[in-house]
């Protein structure tokens, strides 16, 4: 028996990721908050409270976005997690709802990198690895450095993560990405933090997502469909000062165990999976964090297409990070929005066939002596 | 809590410290907390074991192993290319330093100890031990 307070995902909507420097944040976020009213079937009038997650918008960056439209006397929220803001916003909308604040509730996730002039993504300058030269790729590539000295792995089974995501994206009209690249070019593109090359790493761009949640009584009222919230699930990293397994990272184990506990089913349930690639091997660590293989076996997953159509869970059909884009603030919500068109049968011809389960994961952050800042999963089963 | 010593006050943790992070002794300048003992660099004011704020300054060892290493090819921090890793210290601590060795010399669970060098933008870094082979 599904409870009246439960949240559902009722309607979505991006904008395409790219670069749109002649573009505010209002002006990136607007059309998609726009779009997720209509797609829901509301008006202004109905939202309850608004959620917007991002990591470089300034001040206030949710009042700036839906005072645009309307929107105001309603409690708006902004939420800085980095690359895990947009989805930590969605994770406060099915909070709000299941403790019954609301009824209707608007997210939205937006970031514009092309603000930086390109380059690594900014960090705070107060972490000690970061006065020590970190930089994101760098985190990545000794993740992945680790991975190739403990696997029967090699570059070209990074480079294949990009390979299959450019692939993807190429039927995605939302991509910043929308060409497919083979394994030499993944390779022979220049290198950013050895063994990740140019093609590994998500580009810099700009974008935004909006999503609207129901409480089941609200969407049984108005008639509804959509996708159930089945877990709603957000960790920060815990501080370790020695020893940590950069192939286990902790976060994303411990917030994929609570969110299958919470939903009742399990990774071999899931149709389709929008996870964090923000670097190629974290595609690989990551299908065995969420459970889509046993440690150890992410290569062998890959390489035989099980993760890809055809196989048995379609991993980021949108093209993922790598393809997609990966602003910030928008990821979160993005990928919320790219597996309910797919459990609604709105994906057009990246359409993963009868689409029940979806999980969504995503990462934020890197902080000295945690594997991630903050790691957010969501479960999404279709409304009946 | 109105008297005056109840009022807390700030740690000055971006005060700055002049002094070279590698002691007289080749160790790391660091930090050992007087409750529980744990080590921290850079050097901890509250413990996260134990919560204790009475920390020490302490040698940690100068010694350890080259968990994972990376050439970076982009940065705003320093001049690129420079070479990064996770070192795991003899006493169990994981830091993140300068690696000061060409990539050639380097692999994982590499033998490494702590030196100053003007090679290094940060003026200290960890170089492959004598003997050890990639
Ligand atoms: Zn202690």
């Amino acid at each position: 028996m599904i409870q009246e307070t439960a949240a559902s995902v009722i309607g979505g909507a991006m904008i395409k990721m790219g670069k749109h420097r002649e573009s505010s944040y209002s002006g990136l976020a607007a059309p998609a908050a726009l779009g997720a009213l209509r797609d829901a079937g509301i008006t202004k009038d109905d939202v309850g409270a608004v959620f917007c997650g991002h990591a470089f918008g300034g001040m206030l960056t949710g009042q700036r976005i839906v005072k645009e439209l309307g929107i105001g006397d309603v409690p708006v929220t902004n939420v800085d997690n980095a690359c895990s803001g947009g989805a930590t916003a969605v994770h406060l909308a099915v909070r709000a709802i299941e403790d019954g604040h609301c009824d209707i509730a608007l997210v939205i996730g937006v970031d514009k990198l092309t603000q930086f002039g390109g380059g690594t993504l900014p960090l705070v300058q107060e972490d000690p690895e970061v006065q020590n030269g970190i930089v994101m790729p760098a985190v990545y590539a000794m993740r992945a450095r680790r991975f190739l000295h403990e696997r029967d792995a090699k570059v070209e089974d990074l480079a294949a993560v990009s390979v299959k995501a450019r692939r993807h994206g190429a039927a995605n009209p939302y991509a910043q990405f929308q060409s497919e690249v083979t394994v030499e070019q993944v390779l022979d593109s220049r290198p950013i933090a050895d063994p990740l090359t140019l093609m590994q790493c998500c580009p810099t761009g700009d974008g935004a997502a909006a999503v609207v949640l129901m409480s089941e009584r609200e969407r049984k009222r108005r008639g509804a469909q959509g996708m159930r919230a089945a877990a709603s699930v957000l960790h920060s990293g815990q501080f370790e000062a020695g020893f940590r397994d950069m192939l286990r990272p902790e976060i994303s184990y411990h917030s994929a165990r609570d969110a299958y506990e919470a939903a009742g089913f399990g990774p071999e349930d899931l149709d389709v999976v929008e996870l964090h690639d923000a670097f190629t091997i974290a595609e690989l660590v990551y299908y065995e964090a969420l459970g889509l293989c046993e440690p150890g076996e992410s290569v062998g997953l890959l390489r035989d297409g099980r993760t890809t159509y055809g196989g048995d869970v379609v991993v980021n059909p949108s093209g993922g990070l790598l393809s997609k884009g990966h602003p910030v603030g928008a990821s979160g919500v993005a990928q919320v929005v790219e597996v309910l068109w797919h459990l609604t049968d709105r994906a057009g011809a990246r359409q993963v066939g009868d689409a029940q389960r979806a999980l969504t994961h995503v990462t934020g952050g890197g902080i000295a002596g945690l594997d991630h800042g903050a790691c957010t999963i969501h479960l999404f089963e279709r409304t009946a | 809590m109105t008297d005056q010593e109840s009022v807390l006050l700030p740690v000055a943790d971006t005060a700055g410290d002049d002094r070279p992070v590698v002691t007289e002794t080749g160790g790391l300048r660091g930090g050992r907390c007087q409750s529980c003992g744990a080590g921290s660099f850079p050097r901890a004011y509250i413990c996260p074991s134990c919560n204790n704020t009475t920390i020490e300054e302490a040698e940690l060892p100068g010694e350890g192993s080259l968990y994972t290493w990376t050439t970076v090819h982009i940065s705003p921090t320093f001049p690129t290319p420079y070479t990064l890793g996770y070192i795991d210290l003899s006493d169990g601590l994981r830091l993140l330093a300068q690696v000061l060795a060409p990539q050639e010399q380097l692999r994982c669970d590499l033998p490494v100890r702590l030196v100053s060098s003007d090679q290094s933008p940060t003026g200290w870094g960890f170089v492959p031990v004598e003997g050890a082979t990639a």
